[in-house]
């Protein structure tokens, strides 16, 4: 391979045009990610066989059948209905729902936003206190107090969150009375479930923070500000702390499909009335549209949210957009 | 997601003013390589009683796991009050021996978390081989197959592992085969991902050039060159795998997806512990606490190996794990 310089050390590269590419080829990632996952969906409910036998009761006539296929456009060939079931989708129509008589986006977009609000605030909860741990680890690294973080993050992370949550309950509930079982409700409701599940974040947020903060406290800035006096505090807060943070955006990016899969197993914990619970009550009423829209609108959020994550990246780092 | 970094940066201590005697970090690095030594080691024995208890369960488990006494109902564990060495971890609900069905519920476990991290192992790897390989190779139609693969992962990782789960259950039924396929579904993305970064870059290393320059068809570089050099790193993200699917089906079970009752599974059991979690909270307790334990220990386990393979080698191929 020819030996060239980076492409934008290049004096005609414009990093204007370098960003455009790069933003263009993840909007590219992002549509064939999200078809992706349309056709695997499709094909789930394709595969699982006759919704007659689901939706209609046993002594149903075969006349019955056919005309309930029919209805569903089931005789049509299968690209014929891959094609209808696009267009349905591509003007939010997932069908009505089994269970509730509406439409089943309707009912997924009623319970998304309790959803969002509990793993966003647990997600909050993890950074902040990762982050603090993260960098009394780094500035004790070695210590005590350093390998009890270690030791509790390994914890942390093989804790199965439902029994966490249950532990949760029985201690802080039910024991102590401090905080309601279950249910949605004022800010009391929120700590346990949000505790629980920032519990499985808290230990990976800490190590990344830590790993970074000691890597940066090796830097001649650092070295620079210790030579000028200043106080340990403004240098590990205001000097290694900024420099470290980063690592943290892509732990909460990669990790936000990790998020709603705990959020979904907590929920169920606390009663949460969220898309969690919704997905576990639609199982028991084999309501398939429901669950059809779920599963869509989860792998459309964490797809937006990695796509998200990415150009905000690629703005931040130059490193990264000249790896395209 | 649980390929585990190495959190201890080469050089973690941050300048001391004071004196430090030239021997204090080479202890503490013997030290710490001591403790992953025996925890590791105590974590490898923990397992292997578990793994036994599973395997022999017919042979070895005091009772009958659906056995129901509803006379003996919520006997605490035996150092408890009121508890005997009958039931050596008490009793649930329905008069059941809570550790013959402990013992039935590790061979769920580990029965399903193993499958699918085998199946998803090979898988994974295999197109992770395929598409690191044809990607490296700069040839237009091996660069499409590449990026074709790699689409396929960034549309498995999109989809919620547990809510596509939970869906597929749903559809197709809570049997073991199932779960297995669903939970390989879902896992083999770490090992396809992993694969392929570590044979991006071995393209430019010796061995392979020299192989190429050889003759050797790429099936034998493949199987005889790169296979050796990935299977080390294959086998502690499997180890840590398990762990993380035994997390996953035990949730699948807490939340009635699972295998269904009255087969004991250990997040079942969490289930059903739970509706007595005020007065007797021992099954749920004593469930979760082993699947804690089993998922620690195989994280204790694969640490363990990683050092191995780190300071057999030196720049081998386990070097920088």
């Amino acid at each position: 391979m020819p030996v060239s310089l980076p492409r934008d050390r290049d004096p005609q590269f414009s990093i204007f045009s370098a960003m455009k590419t790069f933003i263009a080829d993840r909007f590219l990632r992002l549509l064939v990610v999200v078809i992706g996952a349309a056709i695997m969906a499709f094909a789930l409910l394709r595969l699982s066989g006759d919704p007659s036998t689901v939706l209609l009761p046993i002594f149903a006539t075969p006349g019955e059948r056919a005309q309930l296929r029919h209805q569903y456009g089931l005789d049509q060939p299968l690209p014929i209905q891959f094609v209808d079931y696009t267009f349905s989708i591509l003007h939010g129509n997932f069908g009505q729902s089994w269970q509730y008589r509406q439409p089943a986006l309707q009912v997924v977009l009623d319970r998304f936003p309790n959803t969002l609000e509990l793993a966003g605030i647990s997600m909050g909860v993890a950074v902040v206190i990762g982050v603090a741990l993260g960098v009394i680890g780094a500035a004790r690294s070695g210590g005590v107090i350093d390998s009890l973080l270690t030791t509790v993050s390994l914890v942390a992370r093989a804790i199965p969150s439902f029994w966490l949550g249950t532990l949760f309950i029985l201690f802080f509930s039910l024991k102590l009375r401090w905080l309601p079982t279950s249910g949605i409700g004022g800010l009391s409701h929120l700590v346990l479930p949000a505790l629980t599940i920032a519990f499985l974040f808290i230990g990976e947020v800490a190590a990344v923070v830590r790993a970074s903060m000691v890597e940066a406290l090796h830097t001649d800035y650092v070295r620079a500000a210790l030579a000028k006096g200043l106080p340990t505090r403004t240098i590990l807060l205001r000097h290694a702390l900024r420099n470290a943070l980063n690592p943290v955006i892509s732990v909460v990016a990669v990790d936000f499909g990790v998020l709603l899969g705990g959020t979904v197993i907590v929920e169920n914990v606390f009663a949460w009335p969220g898309i969690g619970t919704l997905a576990v009550q639609s199982v028991g009423a084999t309501d398939y549209p429901v669950l059809q829209a779920i599963v869509l609108l989860l792998a459309l959020s964490v797809a937006v949210v990695s796509t998200a994550a990415d150009i905000v990246y690629g703005l931040v780092d130059p490193r990264i957009r000249r790896a395209v | 997601m649980e390929i585990s970094r190495n959190t201890d940066a080469p050089n973690a201590q941050i300048p001391v003013p004071t004196v430090v005697r030239p021997e204090t970090p080479d202890l503490r690095v013997r030290r710490r390589v001591n403790l992953v030594k025996w925890l590791g080691i105590a974590s490898g024995t923990f397992l292997s009683i578990v793994a036994l208890a599973g395997i022999l369960a017919p042979l070895i488990a005091p009772w009958d796991p659906v056995y129901q006494d509803l006379t003996a109902m919520f006997v605490p564990p035996f150092w408890e009050p009121g508890g005997n060495v009958h039931h050596l971890l008490g009793t649930d609900e329905l008069g059941r021996d809570i550790l013959s069905r402990l013992i039935y519920g590790a061979r769920e476990s580990l029965l399903i978390s193993c499958s699918a991290v085998a199946l998803a192992a090979v898988f994974g790897t295999t197109v992770g081989l395929v598409g690191g390989y044809a990607g490296g190779s700069r040839r237009g139609f091996a660069i499409l197959l590449d990026r074709a693969l790699l689409a396929a992962t960034e549309i498995s990782l999109a989809i919620p592992g547990l809510v596509l789960a939970i869906a597929v259950v749903a559809l197709f039924g809570p049997t073991e085969r199932n779960l297995i396929l669903v939970l390989a579904v879902f896992g083999w993305v770490v090992f396809a991902r992993l694969a392929r970064g570590l044979v991006l870059g071995l393209h430019n290393r010796a061995f392979v050039e020299a192989a190429q320059i050889l003759g050797a068809k790429h099936r034998r570089i493949i199987l005889r060159h790169m296979v050796p050099y990935v299977l080390p790193h294959i086998i502690v993200v499997a180890a840590l795998q398990v762990g993380f699917m035994i997390l996953v089906e035990s949730a699948l079970g807490f939340l009635g997806l699972g295998i269904q009752p009255p087969t004991p599974t250990w997040g079942n059991m969490v289930a059903e512990g739970r509706e007595y979690l005020n007065t007797n909270p021992w099954e749920g307790v004593l469930a979760g606490l082993t699947i804690t334990l089993t998922v620690l220990s195989l994280s204790f386990v694969a640490d363990l190996i990683r050092t191995r393979l780190t300071r057999s080698g030196g720049t081998g191929p386990a070097a920088g794990l």
